[in-house]
């Protein structure tokens, strides 16, 4: 009994504990800057938080098979381009769907060089870095695409029964990666490989095939969150997206995901990637530099996972101490 | 018949990694010096070779820090807080000789903050390397206010632009460079013990060499030698901008990848590191003189290094099963 309520305390100290996190760090800025907790200004961090949330979302599936996308920001550049060029010939719809399809297929090579050529995550998605970077500045020539169909914005900007709809966008793919993630056979599959290989192969999952699909899919929410990108500054921009893979990082393990594999949770990193716009909103607010804001952030990612191993360590140094005293 | 283990040592030099940095660069040149006259002339090769000297000094302080089994992704945007700094510092002081010793200095630092994250805090090195470069970004982007800042005083750009005789300086620099970088490796001691840590960190526990202790020194080398190329970078431009060369640990890894360096760690020799440059800066001046637009390079460098490092990992390649070499 005692065990199975620690088991589900376990499960949801990631979350609970960047919720935590998230209302003291709304207070302290409610303090600096009074016009943080307007409604105006909530609507407005939820708004710039959809699509990073999105994008954390695929990089959380990728660290739960134990591997890393550092290619996150350089696919929404390669998906934005690619998809304002579908839309202005081909209209919104195609638009959307060469947007998401663009990054999927990226993302499908990345998983494809990891899992069938066993190319290390982080040299496989440096080099899917530079060539989705530079196929965005070879099809857009390094310049903004604009006339976007205006079906195409209205993704990004228009409200739902006062509600944004990037916002909606953002819950409703939440939803869905949670249930595929707990609910489905291939989704708990994405947890043994992350656990252990070996251990996934002996138990008749095909690892090659999951791996591919946890990147694949994580291509296809950097190409979702290209849309709400593309439809917010009404147009494809190469330049999109620089950095993003570091807010994603931090975003997934602040939500508590081992950096390693074999955990995950989506209510965590939804958490984790509102922390990191709510960092960026106060910040803003507070009038702080946007380049201090990039010195704060790469000193974040340090200290977050820096706290998330030491949490790991401690608590893995006492389960080994009850199991030496439990066996003497 | 030779049993499956001695098949996939690599007991034989004719194996495809061993070839890679060789088949590769010679096959560019020659389809290159048939279809562009201008590129086989000493001119044009002296250019190359000028050109690649700070990615060669970038990519040998990336093939230090792989070999012991870590990576360094800040080099870019360390070189360019390192540069800022220096000269601004230069410009100062009106010394050369401090804005020279500020580069390496700050270079120095900036890898020994890696190296203590990653060794003694025990963050995973993508992720350290990665923080380092969002804040030496954001710090080179604040102090400058984001543009480049003055001309450094006369003679900063020796190493960048100076030439000794015919030959530019850099480039025997880099020489230089690369014969005290083989030493190390091969013939000092915490040279072979990175090769041990990065082939099998218990197996270097158990000997009494501390991995940490000389991962430690390996992110310090690197910093070293990224400063080094931020001298070569800023010299040669005669300015600091904050945008220095974000693409540098990008092109360090694809050239230690082409160069057939391991990039698990613990195999493949430091000379490799430069001729894993040499295709990169080939392909970058054929490129360039066949006048195909600058952004396809990185596509084709992104590219071949995935391919690269997937064609090490499959032990022999189809064609190599021929036996034509053995």
């Amino acid at each position: 009994m005692t065990g199975k309520l620690r088991a589900s305390m376990t499960h949801i100290q990631g979350p609970l504990s960047s919720f935590a996190m998230l209302i003291v760090l709304s207070a302290g800025f409610t303090l600096a800057a009074p016009e943080f907790l307007t409604e105006n200004n909530i609507s407005n961090v939820l708004r710039q938080a959809s699509p990073l949330l999105i994008a954390s979302l695929g990089q959380m599936l990728v660290i739960l098979v134990a591997g890393i996308d550092i290619s996150t920001g350089a696919l929404v550049a390669f998906a934005s381009v690619g998809g304002a060029v579908a839309a202005v010939s081909g209209g919104a719809a195609a638009g959307v769907a060469a947007t998401v399809g663009l990054a999927a297929l990226a993302g499908t090579v990345s998983g494809l060089a990891v899992s069938v050529f066993q190319v290390q995550a982080v040299i496989a998605t440096i080099g899917m870095l530079g060539a989705a970077r530079g196929l965005a500045l070879l099809i857009s020539d390094g310049q903004p695409i604009g006339n976007l169909p205006p079906g195409f914005l209205d993704l990004a900007n228009s409200y739902l029964l006062g509600i944004p709809a990037p916002v909606i966008l953002a819950a409703a793919v939440t939803m869905l990666v949670a249930g595929w993630l707990l609910l489905t056979p291939s989704g708990r599959a994405l947890f043994a490989i992350g656990g252990s290989a070996d251990a996934a192969r002996a138990a008749g999952i095909h690892v090659r095939l999951h791996r591919t699909i946890a990147y694949g899919a994580a291509g296809a929410l950097a190409g979702l969150a290209a849309v709400i990108y593309t439809g917010r500054a009404a147009s494809g921009q190469p330049t999109f997206g620089v950095g993003l893979e570091i807010e994603t990082i931090a975003a997934v393990v602040l939500g508590g995901t081992a950096l390693g594999g074999g955990r995950a949770t989506v209510a965590g990193t939804a958490f984790g990637a509102i922390i990191v716009a709510v960092l960026s909103n106060g910040m803003e607010l507070a009038g702080i530099s946007p380049y201090i804001e990039r010195v704060v952030l790469g000193f974040a990612l340090i200290v977050i996972v820096f706290i998330d191993l030491t949490r790991r360590r401690i608590l893995e140094n006492i389960r080994n101490r009850q199991i030496a005293m439990a066996n003497r | 018949m030779r049993s499956p283990l001695a098949q996939r040592s690599s007991g034989s030099i004719w194996n495809w990694r061993q070839l890679s940095p060789l088949l590769i660069p010679a096959a560019l040149m020659a389809i290159l010096a048939v279809i562009e006259p201008r590129f086989l002339t000493s001119a044009n090769l002296m250019n190359i070779l000028l050109q690649a000297s700070p990615l060669a000094l970038a990519a040998m302080g990336q093939a230090v820090v792989i070999i012991s089994g870590e990576l360094d992704l800040s080099q870019g945007s360390a070189a360019a807080l390192a540069g800022v700094i220096a000269v601004l510092l230069a410009i100062e002081t009106d010394s050369v000789a401090v804005g020279w010793i500020a580069i390496l200095v700050v270079s120095v630092i900036l890898g020994a903050v890696n190296g203590f994250l990653v060794t003694q805090l025990r963050i995973p090195s993508f992720v350290a390397t990665v923080g380092m470069l969002t804040y030496a970004d954001g710090m080179a982007y604040l102090i400058t206010g984001g543009l480049p800042v003055d001309f450094p005083p006369d003679g900063y750009s020796w190493l960048g632009r100076g030439y000794i005789g015919s030959i530019p300086v850099s480039v025997l620099f880099v020489a230089v460079v690369a014969v005290a970088m083989h030493i190390f490796a091969s013939r000092t001691r915490a040279g072979r013990a990175l090769y041990l840590i990065g082939d099998n960190a218990n197996a270097a526990v158990i000997v009494g060499i501390r991995p940490s202790r000389y991962r430690f020194y390996a992110f310090l080398l690197a910093g070293l030698l990224t400063g080094s190329a931020a001298l070569i970078l800023t010299g040669r431009i005669d300015s600091a901008p904050p945008t220095l060369s974000a693409t540098l640990p990008f092109e360090a890894i694809a050239a230690v990848a082409i160069g057939g360096i391991a990039m698990t760690g613990g195999e493949g020799a430091v000379w490799r590191a430069v001729a894993g440059v040499a295709p990169i800066a080939i392909l970058v001046n054929g490129l360039n003189l066949l006048g195909v637009n600058t952004y396809i390079q990185l596509i084709l460098i992104g590219a071949i290094t995935i391919a690269v490092v997937a064609l090490q990992n499959v032990q022999q390649p189809i064609w190599f099963r021929w036996r034509v070499f053995s």
